[in-house]
């Protein structure tokens, strides 16, 4: 991939990316959070 | 160990050395060597970013943690993915555009050579006695589980990666490293298989993670908010998100690794791989310390998994106050396991007896662990680091011993490589090219880049040696080494977010940031995940204070 300034078109694939993280780092926890929970 | 055990070591051992530098292409130029020229996909460079921060010591002490303490730790690494995504907007484009070696180099380009020199003086420093703890800390592990001699141990992990590093470069070490990715995930997983086909009949794994959870192993989060207290929700998400800033973002042996990558692109994806992966395979290599500590319920348990420690208890004329606790342990680690027994079979008020008994288990080890502490003269001494490899040669299977304890030498070798490569790299770039000679072909450059690497491979070596005849003390110079990590970013900090920022700021700020970490970390014993906020919130803000001062001034 070329590599030029941030185009609008990589903002976006990039904002999707960081949403990504963020869902499946927020997912980790809970199922952290839920894990010791029932294992208690 | 059987003989094929011992075969699959030695095959590793020459498979990694001929596999790494028959994969090392244009080396024969500086770029090449150091960065690859910047050519390798980011799938490659992500995993290597793990397997650089994926040492033997985390698959040694952090499955050793996983049974002592159960998931707590799996903490320190929430701050990662967020860091991950900072990183990707800033210091990666910034870096790769600006065409550097080096972290450091751009710091002259920014501010002046004294920044410069002091940043990379500090990362040699701290990063030359870390990488020989790396070293030495499996090595004395393996030197006692194994029974060899503790240098033939520092040779067998140094001298292949050392090989392979010096004429291979980077591209030996990168492409080493995903390969050892590939046999530390598949030790972990086989681990965790025998694991859990070593359960007793009638203790399945959701009853063997319920038996865990009664005394608290199974608890990953702590959302109280205590400054002392090293592993809770808040220290990692904030402490850990300023480590992670710091070591991925400021630390050349990671930065480095994202430099070879193809483009800026695939060098934000090698760091995303991180980003998604590294809490749930933490999270897996915890689960596997869990689960030792169900299965050594249910098995033949030593009091010591540290066989020297207890030549000493005899040698020093002991025995019989050991045999005194041993007697008790016994006792108790029975009771445990008739009350696991009755707590799989649902038995009313089994549960209570069950975390009695393992109250009473504690206390007779802690006793031990005192009586050693006692006959060894040393208050830090604890044998944790050794349960995984001990349940590895004592309980797994003919073949998967081999294997394991392949991954313990991939674990090591592949945070050295990368280690001794970045090492090198800052001491010809940013101390040679810079100080000492200034022209030079390229191929003279090449030599003393090859040169710099056996020289830092045969310096970690001997270190790693003399480590343990010092002890404790090269692990208290590590501890305090990370203690930078927080100032180092401030100063980067100033120099990519303050326009104003000036040289002064920078490298006054760095030392005012050092010295109030040295005094918070003696005066209120902080957890060390938040002295690197302290570190990096002092450098920018004294620098910042300096920077203008100084620019008035002028």
């Amino acid at each position: 991939m070329a590599d030029t300034a941030a185009s609008p078109p990589a903002d976006r694939r990039l904002g999707r990316v960081f949403l990504g993280i963020a869902i499946v780092e927020a997912l980790v926890i809970a199922g952290l959070y839920a894990f010791g929970w029932y294992f208690r | 160990m059987s003989t094929l055990d011992w075969v699959i070591v030695a095959a590793y051992l020459v498979w990694v050395v001929w596999d790494g530098l028959r994969l090392s292409r244009r080396t024969n130029e500086v770029e090449g060597y150091f960065l690859a020229s910047r050519s390798l996909p980011w799938w490659a460079v992500g995993l290597s970013v793990m397997a650089t921060q994926l040492s033997a010591i985390t698959m040694t002490s952090t499955t050793g943690q996983g049974y002592a303490d159960g998931m707590r730790f799996v903490q320190f690494y929430f701050g990662l993915p967020i860091a991950m995504i900072i990183l990707s907007v800033t210091v990666v484009p910034f870096f790769w555009r600006a065409n550097v070696f080096t972290a450091y180099e751009y710091l002259e380009r920014r501010f002046d050579a004294k920044t410069r020199a002091l940043t990379a003086l500090l990362f040699l420093v701290s990063r030359g006695l870390s990488c020989s703890v790396i070293v030495a800390a499996p090595a004395v592990i393996l030197s006692i589980v194994l029974g060899w001699d503790l240098t033939a141990t520092v040779l067998a992990i140094g001298l292949p990666t050392v090989i392979y590093t010096m004429f291979g470069g980077v591209q030996a070490v990168t492409w080493t490293d995903v390969k050892q990715m590939g046999v530390i995930i598949a030790g972990i997983v086989a681990a965790v298989v025998v694991l859990i086909a070593g359960l007793p009949q009638g203790v399945d794994l959701a009853t063997a993670l319920h038996i865990a959870g009664a005394v608290g192993k199974t608890r990953a989060l702590d959302f109280t908010f205590d400054l002392h207290h090293d592993y809770t929700f808040w220290s990692g998400l904030i402490g850990g998100l300023f480590l992670a800033l710091s070591y991925f973002g400021c630390d050349q042996s990671q930065v480095q690794r994202y430099l070879t990558a193809r483009s800026v692109d695939e060098g934000r994806s090698s760091l995303f791989m991180s980003a998604f992966v590294k809490i749930p395979l933490q999270a897996l290599i915890l689960l596997t310390g869990v689960l030792m500590f169900v299965f050594f319920i249910f098995h033949a348990e030593p009091l010591l998994f540290d066989g020297r420690a207890l030549h000493e208890i005899h040698a020093s004329g002991r025995t019989a106050d050991y045999q005194a606790i041993d007697r008790d342990y016994e006792r108790a680690h029975d009771a445990r396991m008739t009350a696991a027994r009755a707590m799989a079979a649902g038995t009313t008020g089994a549960r209570d007896a069950f975390v009695a008994a393992d109250a009473a288990v504690h206390v007779a080890r802690a006793r031990a662990v005192a009586l050693v502490k006692d006959v060894e003269h040393d208050d830090t001494w604890t044998d944790v680091n050794y349960v995984f490899p001990s349940f590895v040669v004592e309980h797994m299977p003919i073949g998967l011993v081999g294997l394991i304890i392949a991954a313990i030498f991939a674990a090591a070798m592949s945070s050295i490589a990368a280690e001794l490569n970045s090492l090198a790299t800052t001491t010809v770039i940013d101390v040679y090219k810079r100080h000492i000679r200034r022209e030079a072909d390229d191929a003279h450059y090449l030599r003393v880049s090859k040169l710099a690497t056996g020289a830092w491979g045969v310096f970690v070596c001997l270190m790693a040696v003399y480590a343990v005849r010092l002890g404790s003390l090269i692990e208290v110079v590590n501890r305090y080494g990370s203690y930078f990590y927080g100032s180092l970013l401030g100063v980067f900090i100033l120099a990519l977010g303050m326009k104003k920022a000036n040289g002064h700021g920078a490298f006054f700020g760095l030392l005012a940031g050092m010295t109030a970490v040295g005094v918070v970390a003696v005066r209120w014993h902080v957890a060390y995940l938040w002295l690197n906020v302290v570190g990096a919130v002092v450098v920018t803000l004294v620098g910042a204070a300096i920077s203008r001062a100084t620019a008035r001034a002028a």
